[in-house]
């Protein structure tokens, strides 16, 4: 049983790929009329979530979400559910795949066809290993990460260069309502979670102190990843900018030890955290196809690596023409619907169980 | 009697001693038995013994005997270090071995400066000795296993009854009587029987020499085998973090000694990236180098005839040629062999224009930093991997480099040591 | 592609063409490097072209050498005064959308043009122009003149309404270099030059400034006063009615330096009296250039950003920036009075 921190290392994870999943672009979209009531509204029902969720699942320790469904409900329903929820990681998958492979062929475009066959092979490599062993590497991932962003954090509040006018004026315009979009954008930060179910029969019952904890990260970085582009490009900058946060990075003065241009080591940082979302969200996905259909040592997985490869493959040879960020808002609203329905279930048999 | 094949050996003898009547013949090898003690304690009394009951008594007295019926056994018995000790109608073995070995040496393999300098000895019971010597706790358990076809080598397993686990126990009892092995002489031998993956380049036992390590990972719950003939120990299941601890570690102060702890990870993060990210970052974004150094590695390049990842491959090579013949070579020509190799080499090859400047200090921290990992198996294991990341890095830049860290992680965390997670970070809190 | 395969191009610089057809020549500024580190790269050349754009500027150089021309390390963007004063938008959008030249280049008037200046060979030179970069880099110069623009900020100035673009001026006068001036920019192009001494003040009013000076007439004689540090704040502040007034309060911290045509005598009252004069100096001086930019419809300070965070309301902001009063307080203090009491 692994101790409650690696929650906290999940939910990060999950906060810090927002980056390669477009969210800081797609809240700019309404930076003039409501993103920030959006972020607002976004931060409260994200904390309703997660402490709803941890309420629910704290009554079933040390169970996969196919024993704590596998009581009262019909079996279809179960298999409906884990179906869907299989796809849909295929789906951010390919997603976050595409994001990231963008952002390569932009900033280092080198033989980028065979780094992203690399990406497959490694990705194939890595999800077949045990559920315990991705959440070690998870925890050194972010080891390695975290000072890293921290010393952009701290270069920001050194920055003279940053225009706090830009930010504060992004406050002027608060008076609007939040806009649907920009809400579930938001709070695909905050459910995280739904990438746990397969983790959690391995981690101790979280308890609330944590959760605070994780409400508070993850707030932190919503915020930041929000705000700090805007003291560097403007209000109406920031919209200009297809890759936000690569740029950004590079209009902050780094300049240590013998290094220069920075910027080639965040996208290098922006890769790993990438890739191990990618891992934990395939994996996360062939434990699902392996639960829908009872066979967990079984033949499926190649089924299931089949798909992801394929999926890979397919959307790659068709990246230029994807539009990633509407994309990317579909899926946040699929996997706002597939929560909602979760945490009914979760209800629901709680309910049943006692 | 197939005892008399045995004749073929010089170092065989069958000694008939008799006194009246009474006459016991006594076959054994004096190489590897103690002649002086058989004449104490055996032939001396037979003299003064006048009954042969009260003999057959005093031969069940000693500390191992054994009444044998087949002769099978009885040469079993011979090589094992035992007198066969014939009587009128009965065949007694017992034990009367010497075993040759040097005396407690200082430890060389793993040196240190504060900590204690014995290391183990060839011989087990020594080593027991030493062991016993520092753990005093009526909890150690010392079981015998015996090993190898034809070594038949004396095997023991030590643990502390209460803190190891005994699942693993279990386990290794199996595998040991599994092991189908012709001779079996050192701990890295060992090593490969118990390790269930063929393949990999990580020591997953740690191999020590050192009584006070060995002392240490008993305590901490971990089973040690000590194997006769070998001055090594192998302790299991072993972490990654654990082959980065030297055993100066506990006798320095608390910040001096974390400082070195992560001294070892930096030069180990050096060894391993730092050839291959050079030659990504010169062969594909220069542009992260201040261009003062960036300008200097282009002119140091300027005369180089071929592309960086050959320069640095070569000169890798070279390093390795270094380090394997100072081994091999004996202690008064190694010297000498590092500084012709080491200087001229390095010196000429810039000088000619055959390598870059830069890329010899490259190589020289590269070189040094690898030594500073304190046990030798981890050691060469990181040597091995520099190489793929080095391939890695002159094909697809500093991304190859992320992807093969990412690999080699991957693979790091899902390696278990006796069904222990090998790499996980602070294991015994549930924080 | 090894490093050393590539030409590292320093500096850049945009001029108007000497040939009526072409509108821009294109100069680049590229480091030699060579294999004695101890004359590392101090040598450059120059590479010229007359085009239409710069993207074809560039790639006919790039015809134009063995080596690929690397602009990973180009750190001075150079702009000709004639260029500035047409069009300056198009330019700064070319360089920032070109992914290999870091958002953290240095942008320059050149005067009298870019070429000039790139020709220009300092005595002692760590690698080629980095002399010219480094005059921009506040760590390594602590001139009170030089405002360093970098291309980030020079595209957002351009972007965003209600701040301008003011660029330093590198001049080449007398084979020496000089950037002690501003450029004050419309969106659309250069506008006005301050002077030195406005300059000064400007830095001043902007990110602050380290040893600065100012001389000080007081009735019993003239007083060089040294600024070693001087910080503004800046503050809106909403009057009744639809009356705005931007606050400035100036910190120094000054010490007198020397005493023209005198010895230093300093008592206290005298202190105070040179502490009181400087005040109402810099006071007089910030409103004179605070009210001849404001004449001239530029916003280099981004007041019209300040106006617009202030406020729920987004109204026009040109008309509320004309309309802004200004309200400045200076605090000074003398800190030492020299070592010799």
């Amino acid at each position: 049983m692994l101790g409650q921190r690696y929650y906290i290392y999940l939910f990060y994870i999950n906060a810090l790929v927002s980056v390669t999943a477009c969210i800081p672009q797609l809240l700019y979209k309404n930076r003039y009329n409501g993103s920030l009531t959006s972020l607002a509204l976004s931060v409260i029902i994200g904390a309703i979530f997660i402490f709803l969720f941890q309420s629910r699942i704290k009554k079933f320790p040390r169970q996969n979400i196919l024993e704590i469904l596998d009581r009262d409900l019909p079996n279809i329903l179960i298999k409906a559910y884990h179906s869907l929820s299989f796809l849909l990681s295929v789906f951010a998958g390919v997603l976050f795949l595409n994001s990231i492979m963008q952002i390569i062929r932009e900033f280092a475009p080198l033989n980028s066809s065979m780094i992203f066959y690399c990406f497959l092979l490694l990705i194939v490599f890595s999800i077949l290993i045990e559920t315990n062993s991705i959440l070690f590497m998870l925890e050194i991932v972010i080891l390695f990460v975290t000072p890293l962003l921290l010393l952009i954090l701290l270069r920001f509040f050194t920055d003279h260069l940053v225009l706090m006018d830009s930010i504060k004026e992004s406050f002027t315009y608060i008076v609007h309502f939040p806009k649907a979009h920009s809400v579930v954008s938001g709070l695909f930060i905050f459910t995280g979670y739904t990438n746990l179910l397969v983790y959690c029969e391995h981690i101790v019952s979280i308890n609330k102190k944590h959760l605070l904890i994780i409400w508070f990260i993850l707030c932190c970085v919503l915020f930041s990843t929000y705000f700090i582009p805007i003291g560097y490009f403007g209000l109406k900058g920031v919209g200009l900018e297809n890759y936000v946060w690569v740029t950004t990075i590079d209009s902050m003065h780094i300049n240590y030890f013998f290094l220069e241009r920075m910027v080639l080591v965040f996208i290098l940082i922006l890769i790993g955290i990438t890739l191990m979302y990618l891992i934990i969200n395939y994996h996360s996905a062939i434990r699902m196809l392996q639960m829908m259909t009872d066979d967990i040592g079984g033949k499926i997985k190649w089924f299931g690596i089949v798909i992801v490869v394929i999926s890979a493959l397919v959307t790659q040879y068709y990246a230029d023409e994807i539009n990633l960020l509407t994309f990317f808002i579909y899926y946040f609203v699929f996997r706002f619907i597939l929560d909602l329905i979760l945490i009914f279930l979760l209800f629901y048999v709680t309910k049943k169980a006692s | 009697m197939r005892l008399n094949e045995l004749k073929k050996n010089d170092d065989f003898i069958k000694r008939e001693v008799k006194y009246g009547e009474r006459k016991i013949t006594l076959y054994y090898l004096k190489s590897i038995c103690d002649e002086e003690k058989i004449t104490d304690t055996i032939i001396s009394p037979f003299y003064e013994i006048f009954k042969m009951d009260t003999f057959v008594d005093y031969i069940q007295s000693f500390e191992e005997w054994a009444i044998i019926d087949k002769e099978k056994v009885a040469i079993d018995k011979i090589f094992g270090g035992n007198v066969v000790i014939s009587l009128e109608d009965k065949i007694y073995a017992v034990k009367m071995d010497k075993f040759e070995s040097r005396s407690i040496s200082e430890s060389s393999e793993e040196s240190v400066l504060q900590g204690p300098k014995d290391s183990l000895s060839e011989k087990i019971s020594t080593s027991l000795n030493i062991i016993r010597n520092r753990y005093r706790k009526d909890t150690l358990i010392v079981k015998n296993h015996k090993l190898g076809q034809n070594s038949k080598t004396n095997l023991i397993v030590l643990y502390d009854n209460t803190l190891c686990d005994h699942e693993n126990l279990l386990y290794l009892n199996n595998k040991l009587k599994n092991i189908e092995v012709d001779l079996l002489q050192s701990a890295g031998q060992l090593q490969k029987f118990l390790m269930d993956r063929k393949w990999c380049p990580f020591p997953l036992f740690l191999t020590t020499e050192r009584p006070d390590r060995v002392v240490t990972n008993l305590s901490q719950g971990k089973i040690v085998f000590l194997i006769e003939g070998s001055s090594w120990a192998l302790i299991g299941p072993a972490r990654f973090y654990d082959f980065f601890k030297s055993m100066d570690d506990p006798v320095e102060l608390p910040i001096v000694g974390k400082f070195f702890i992560l001294i070892r990870y930096i030069a180990v993060i050096i060894t391993l990236f730092f050839p291959a990210l050079y030659v990504a970052v010169i062969s594909y974004t220069p542009e992260i180098l201040k261009i003062q150094f960036a300008l200097l590695i282009a002119g140091s390049r300027i005369s180089v005839p071929f592309p960086s990842y050959a320069e640095i491959i070569f000169m890798m090579i070279m390093a390795e040629f270094l380090s394997e013949a100072s081994i091999r070579l004996p202690r008064t020509i190694s010297s000498s062999a590092t500084t012709v190799g080491g200087l001229i080499l390095g010196q000429a090859a810039s000088e000619a224009g055959l390598i870059g400047d830069v890329m010899i200090v490259v190589i020289a921290t590269v070189a040094l930093s690898i030594f500073v990992i304190p046990i030798n198996s981890m050691h060469q294991a990181i040597r091995v991997l520099r190489y793929p990341f080095i391939i890695l890095g002159s094909l697809f830049g500093a991304i190859g480099v992320l992807i093969g860290a990412f690999a080699l992680l991957t693979y790091l965390c899902n390696l278990r040591s006796l069904g222990k997670p090998y790499m996980q970070l602070l294991t015994n809190k549930t924080l | 592609m090894d490093i050393d395969k590539r030409s590292f191009v320093t500096a850049i610089g945009i001029d108007e063409s000497d040939n009526l057809e072409k509108k821009y020549k294109i100069t680049l500024k590229i480091s030699l490097s060579k294999g004695d580190p101890a004359t590392t790269g101090a040598e450059f050349t120059l590479l010229s072209f007359d085009a239409n754009s710069i993207s074809e500027a560039l790639k006919n150089m790039q015809s134009m050498t063995d080596k690929e021309l690397f602009y990973g390390h180009t750190k001075t963007i150079l702009i000709g005064e004639n260029v500035a004063t047409k069009e300056i938008r198009p330019i700064i959008d070319y360089f920032v959308r070109k992914a290999d030249i870091q958002r953290t280049a240095y942008l320059g008037v050149a005067v009298p043009n870019a070429l000039q200046v790139l020709e220009f060979k300092p005595k002692v030179e760590q690698v080629a122009g980095s002399y010219l970069f480094s005059m921009f880099e506040e760590n390594s110069n602590e001139s009170p003149y030089a405002k360093a623009l970098t291309l980030f900020d020079a595209y957002r100035r351009e972007t965003e309404s209600g701040i301008n673009l003011a660029m330093p001026i590198i001049e080449v006068q007398h084979k020496k270099i000089q950037v002690n001036t501003i450029a004050l920019f419309s969106k659309k192009g250069l506008e006005s030059k301050l002077n030195a001494k406005e300059s000064e003040l400007f830095k001043l009013l902007t990110v602050g400034i380290k040893n600065g000076s100012t001389i000080i007439n007081t009735n019993d004689g003239t007083y060089t006063i040294k600024i070693l540090k001087g910080k503004t704040n800046c503050k809106i502040i909403n009057a009744d009615n639809n009356t705005k007034t931007a606050f400035f309060h100036i910190k120094l911290q000054t010490s007198v330096e020397e005493k023209v045509d005198n010895h230093l005598d300093l008592t206290y009252e005298k202190v105070q009296k040179i502490q009181d004069e400087t005040e109402k100096k810099i006071k007089k001086d910030v409103h004179l250039l605070l009210d001849t930019i404001q004449k001239s419809k530029l916003d280099p300070m981004g007041l019209g950003l300040k106006l617009r965070a202030s406020s729920l309301l987004h109204r026009d902001i040109p008309d509320i920036y004309s309309n802004l009063n200004f309200k400045v307080k200076v605090d000074c203090r003398i800190k030492e009075a020299g070592i010799v009491g």
